[in-house]
């Protein structure tokens, strides 16, 4: 694969990084010693990745509940020429980290993290309201049974693996 | 579990970007006043408590060449809600899975991300798991545009100011 100017070793690191940095003082020296490749490498790749956009961010994620958070995923009908609006102004909340058109009547989807129950029952509501009319659903998680998003881009075949 | 004040600047900080240099954890230590020791013991520790998923890499998948995404949820009876998300959530193009409740006017329970080089390998995904547990009562939902992308902000207001770049609104990459 070349993809945005990402050779072999960059597909190789950029697989690397995702599935977690050692937490130790010279995390990129460790990672370093696994792939053999000079510290000073992997640092000026991963600058490199990042500016050039195929890393989105070098950072953590956290678990939602733990942290007092509430989240859910919502979905609405939207009228087509009413969508982009919409969006932008469920795009303004903070709280929304994902929000797509999908196909099908149900043609807004996004997802809410919050830092209560009542703030998120409230950013809802703000939307509800904004969408006029529009028919809004949240399904709330019950459980969890995958959560890993982390892809394989060494291998092009069979594809890629989503859960290495 | 206790979260302090320094635990709560920490994740405020850590949901932005490490510093791409030698010693990021003493860069980090820096900047929230504290010791390079203390932050790598602090991470290590919310980590093991499980507050923490992970560090390291958030890829922006389709310009990396995963380019097909589709949400699919299908109506499950409660009962066999685990034996199909645990066979759902084996599956490599999968990488969310989650039980969610139904609402009257959306039937669907079951919910996959699906992600894979193309739309129809999605679909296909997605047929073969309502085909092998016969729920055929079942979507699939590509996404047609990305209009927001950002990670949660934990804990924002205790470092105030927050400026990485990833907590923008991404409109610009329309139709994929």
């Amino acid at each position: 694969m070349d993809t945005h100017g990402m050779d072999k070793h960059d597909a190789t690191l950029l697989t690397r990084v995702q599935s977690g940095l050692p937490v130790e003082r010279r995390p990129f020296r460790r990672v370093g010693e696994e792939l053999g490749m000079p510290e000073r490498e992997v640092v000026e790749r991963l600058r490199r990745l990042k500016a050039s956009g195929l890393i989105r961010r070098m950072g953590a994620t956290f678990e939602p509940g733990p942290l007092g958070y509430v989240s859910t995923l919502a979905g609405m009908q939207v009228p087509a020429e009413r969508l982009e609006a919409l969006a932008a102004f469920v795009g303004r909340f903070p709280e929304v980290t994902h929000s797509y058109e999908r196909d099908g009547a149900w043609n807004l989807w996004f997802t809410l993290t919050a830092a209560s129950a009542g703030r998120l029952e409230a950013v809802l509501e703000a939307i509800r309201a904004e969408g006029r009319g529009c028919r809004l659903v949240s399904v709330p998680t019950r459980k969890r049974y995958k959560l890993r998003v982390e892809f394989d881009l060494v291998h092009e075949e069979p594809g890629f693996r989503a859960d290495r | 579990l206790r979260i302090d004040g320094l635990d709560k600047r920490l994740i405020a900080r850590l949901c932005g970007d490490l510093p791409l240099e030698e010693r990021p954890f003493r860069a980090l230590a820096e900047e929230l006043g504290s010791t390079e020791d203390e932050v790598i013991g602090r991470i290590r520790r919310l980590e093991r408590d499980g507050v923490m998923r992970r560090l390291g890499a958030i890829v922006r998948h389709r310009e990396a060449g995963i380019a097909g995404n589709a949400m699919a949820a299908w109506v499950v009876p409660d009962e066999r809600a685990d034996e199909i998300g645990e066979h759902v959530a084996s599956l490599d193009e999968v990488t969310h899975c989650y039980l969610r409740e139904a609402a009257p006017e959306w039937p669907y329970t079951l919910y996959a991300m699906i992600h894979a080089r193309s739309e129809e390998r999605c679909r296909e995904v997605a047929r073969a798991i309502a085909e092998r547990f016969g729920v055929t009562d079942y979507v699939v939902l590509a996404s047609r545009r990305e209009f927001t992308k950002r990670s949660v902000e934990y804990f924002s207001e205790s470092i105030g100011e927050q400026t990485d770049d990833d907590s923008e609104t991404d409109s610009a990459h329309p139709g994929r």
